[in-house]
C-alpha cells in the first residue's frame, strides 16, 4: 500500500473526510431501508455512495477499503433483490462491514491494523450470503405448491431457532400429550388438539422446502447462460419436498456447481449446436422428488457431455493414472477422478469440459450427510448429475417393554434388553410411576436395559420388536417421546434419562 | 466474587447479571434480546465498560449460553462496546471472552463476525 503514501497528504485527508461522511450516509440509509424497503431513491443513493467510495479508495490506493466496499456491494445487491428482508446476522455483517471500512479509512494507508481479521471477515460475508441464499423466503408462485398445514411466517425464520429451542418445544408438546392421557373426557379432547397442533408446528419447523432454492439456482444458471450468449430452455419438475436445513444447504451447494457446469461447459454455444445438428436452444432439466426416506435431485443437460479422453489425459499429466495403462482404465474409475479435490483447478476447465469444477465440494457436502452424487454422460448428447440425500429419518425399531395409561411402552431397538427374574422389583424404575401416569402396577419383572456403558433397570415385560415412527422427537436427555406403531400411538422411553426424575413439566399431574 | 448491581437487569424476556472475581469481570445474559432489550442492554454494556475500567480487569467474560436469541440491533451494541475498548490506551484495554452455545446458530455466526472485528481482543469459547 505504498502507492497511497505517495499521494499528497492533503488529498488523502480529503478522501478520509468525504469517505467517513459517505459511510455515515450509507449506514443511515441501510437502517432506513430495513424499515422501509420500498424507498427506491434511498436504495439508489446508498448504492451510488458505496460505488463512489469504492472508486475513490482505488484512486488513493486504499486497496483494502476498495475490496471491502466491493464485498459490501455484494451484500447490498443481494438485500435489494430481497426487498431488504434479510436475516439478522446479515444485517449485523453489513453493520460490521461499515465499521470495518471506517477503521480502514482512518488508518494511515487504508491497510489492515493489527487485530483485524479482514480475510476472515470476507469469508464471513461469503458464508452469510450463502446462508441467506439457502434460506431465502419462497417465491409466491412456488409457495402455492407447498403442502398445507405449514407456517410460512415461522419457517422463513428457521435459522433463528436452535435445536435446543426445538427440543424444548417437543418436550412441552410431550408434556401436553402425557397430560391428555390422564385428563377427563372434555379436557382430554382439548389437550389432544393442542398436542396435535404443537406436533405439526414442530414438524414444520424442523424442515424447509427444497423447491424454492433449487428453482432460484436454476434460474440464475439461465441468466448465466444469457451472459455467455447461450440459449437455454429450462424445464423444472420439482415436487414439494421438505428437507432438514442441512440437506437443503448441501443440495443447494451441489446443485450450484452442477448447474454452473451444465451451462458454462456442457451446453454448447448456438453455432456449435447448429454444427452438431442439435436444436439451437440447449435444454436444462431439473427434477426433484422424494424417494422413500431420500430426496433425489437430477440435473440434466443436452450439451456436449464429458470428454473422457481429456479427463484421462489430464489424469496422466497429474500422475493419477499410469500413462501406459490409462486407456484400459474403466470409465467409472475415470469419472471418479473428477471428484478428486483440485482435479480440475490446475488446468483450463474447457480441456476437460470443466466437469470437475467444484464436484469435490459437492460430493463432500452431500457425503457428510450420508448422501451421494453421481455423473452419467453420453458424448455429444449431454450429462446427467444425480444427487441423493437422506431425509431426516423418523423411523426406528423399538422393543415393547410394557404399558402405561393404556398405551404400549417401548425402548429404542439399539438397547439390549435382558430379563432378571431374581432381581428385586422395588429397586427397578417403574415407568408408569416415573412418568407420573399412575402409581405403577408392580407387575412384570426387572428388565436390564444395556447400551454401551449405561445400564438401567426398569419394571416391564418384553414382547417383541416393532417398527415405529417418531411423531415429535425429543432429545435423549428427556425421558419420553410419543411414537406411532402400526397399532396406534405408544410411548418411547429414553432409558439414559430415566436415571434422574424428569422435570415436573414432563409429568402428568 | 462480588456481585455487581449495576449490571443486573431482569424482565420476563431478558436478564443480565454481573460479578467480578479478581481480574475477571463476568456478565451473563439470558432470555431473548429483541427490541425490548435494546435500551437495557445498551445501559448494561455502558456500565460494564465503566466497571471494567474502574476495576482494571484483564478480562471480561460474556456468558451467552442462556441467551436464546439476539437481534442485530442489540448485537450492534456489542460492536460499539468493542469499538470503545479498541479506543482505550493499550495498557487499559481488556480482553473479551464470549462463552457461547455452539448449538445456537446465531451465536456461532455472529460471534465469528465480531471476532474478526478485533481478533486480538476477542476469544469465543464454546
Amino acid at each position: 500500500m505504498t502507492a497511497g503514501m505517495a499521494l499528497p497528504e492533503k488529498i488523502v485527508a480529503r478522501f478520509r473526510g468525504v469517505a467517513l461522511e459517505r459511510l455515515e450516509r450509507i449506514e443511515a440509509g441501510w437502517l432506513e431501508l430495513t424499515r422501509f424497503p420500498d424507498d427506491a431513491e434511498r436504495a439508489d443513493e446508498i448504492r451510488r455512495e458505496l460505488h463512489t467510495l469504492k472508486g475513490d479508495a482505488r484512486v488513493v490506493a486504499f486497496a483494502e477499503v476498495a475490496s471491502l466496499c466491493h464485498k459490501l456491494e455484494d451484500l447490498l445487491f443481494f438485500a435489494h433483490g430481497r426487498r431488504y428482508q434479510v436475516p439478522e446476522n446479515f444485517d449485523l455483517v453489513v453493520t460490521i462491514a461499515l465499521r470495518f471500512i471506517a477503521i480502514l479509512v482512518r488508518q494511515k494507508d487504508g491497510a489492515t491494523q493489527s487485530g483485524i481479521d479482514l480475510d476472515g471477515f470476507r469469508k464471513q460475508i461469503d458464508e452469510v450470503l450463502r446462508d441467506a441464499q439457502s434460506f431465502e423466503a419462497p417465491a409466491p408462485a412456488i409457495e402455492k405448491t407447498n403442502s398445507g398445514g405449514t407456517h410460512p411466517s415461522v419457517r422463513e425464520r428457521i435459522d433463528r431457532l436452535s435445536y435446543t429451542t426445538l427440543h424444548a418445544f417437543a418436550e412441552a408438546a410431550t408434556a401436553v400429550y402425557l397430560e391428555h392421557l390422564l385428563a377427563e373426557e372434555r379436557s382430554r379432547a382439548r389437550l389432544r388438539k393442542t398436542w396435535q397442533g404443537l406436533r405439526d408446528l414442530i414438524a414444520s419447523l424442523q424442515t424447509v422446502p427444497l423447491t424454492p432454492d433449487l428453482a432460484r439456482r436454476a434460474r440464475s444458471a439461465v441468466e448465466l447462460a444469457r451472459d455467455l450468449k447461450k440459449k437455454v430452455d429450462l424445464v423444472l419438475e420439482l415436487e414439494d419436498v421438505q428437507v432438514p436445513p442441512a440437506v437443503a444447504e448441501a443440495i443447494g451447494t451441489a446443485a450450484l456447481h452442477a448447474l454452473r457446469n451444465a451451462v458454462d461447459h456442457g451446453i454448447e454455444p448456438p453455432d456449435a449446436r447448429e454444427h452438431a445438428r442439435k436444436p439451437f436452444e440447449g435444454k436444462l432439466h431439473v427434477r426433484a422428488r422424494k424417494l422413500g426416506e431420500t430426496v433425489e435431485v437430477v440435473i440434466e443437460d443436452d450439451g456436449g457431455g464429458i470428454d473422457l479422453e481429456a479427463v484421462r489425459k489430464r489424469a496422466v499429466d497429474l500422475g493419477l493414472l499410469p500413462a501406459a495403462s490409462a486407456e484400459a482404465v474403466p470409465e467409472r474409475t475415470v469419472f471418479e477422478l473428477l471428484f478428486e479435490p483440485g482435479f480440475s483447478t490446475h488446468r483450463d476447465v474447457d480441456e476437460t469440459s470443466g466437469r470437475g469444477v467444484g464436484l469435490d465440494a459437492a460430493r463432500t457436502a452431500l457425503s457428510r450427510l450420508g448422501g451421494s452424487i453421481d455423473l452419467h454422460t453420453r458424448p455429444g448428447l449431454g450429462t446427467t448429475v444425480v444427487m441423493r440425500a437422506p431425509l431426516q429419518s423418523l423411523s426406528l425399531e423399538v422393543l415393547l417393554v410394557g404399558d402405561a395409561a393404556g398405551l404400549p411402552i417401548a425402548v429404542p431397538g439399539s438397547w439390549s434388553v435382558a430379563e432378571e427374574p431374581n432381581a428385586p422389583v422395588a429397586e427397578a424404575i417403574d415407568p408408569t410411576a416415573f412418568l407420573g401416569l399412575g402409581t405403577g402396577s408392580g407387575a412384570g419383572t426387572v428388565l436390564r436395559l444395556d447400551k454401551e456403558a449405561t445400564v438401567v433397570r426398569i419394571v416391564g415385560a418384553p414382547s417383541g420388536r416393532l417398527a415405529a415412527e417418531r411423531l415429535c422427537p425429543t432429545g435423549d436427555y428427556y425421558p419420553v417421546e410419543v411414537i406411532r406403531l402400526a397399532t396406534g400411538e405408544a410411548l418411547l422411553l429414553h432409558p439414559s434419562a430415566l436415571i434422574k426424575p424428569p422435570d415436573s413439566g414432563a409429568r402428568a399431574a | 466474587m462480588t456481585e455487581l448491581s449495576s449490571l443486573s437487569f431482569s424482565s420476563p424476556n431478558f436478564g443480565a447479571s454481573g460479578s467480578v472475581d479478581g481480574k475477571t469481570l463476568t456478565i451473563a445474559l439470558s432470555g431473548n434480546a429483541d427490541l425490548g432489550a435494546l435500551a437495557p442492554l445498551e445501559k448494561v454494556l455502558a456500565s460494564l465498560h465503566q466497571e471494567a475500567e474502574t476495576a482494571a480487569v484483564a478480562e471480561v467474560a460474556v456468558d451467552l449460553r442462556k441467551l436464546e436469541f439476539m437481534n442485530s440491533s442489540c448485537f450492534k451494541n456489542f460492536v460499539s462496546w468493542i469499538g470503545k475498548v479498541q479506543e482505550l490506551d493499550g495498557t487499559k484495554q481488556y480482553r473479551i471472552r464470549f462463552v457461547s452455545n455452539a448449538e445456537i446458530l446465531w451465536q456461532r455466526r455472529s460471534l465469528h463476525a465480531l471476532q474478526c472485528f478485533a481478533a486480538q481482543l476477542i476469544t469465543v469459547e464454546t
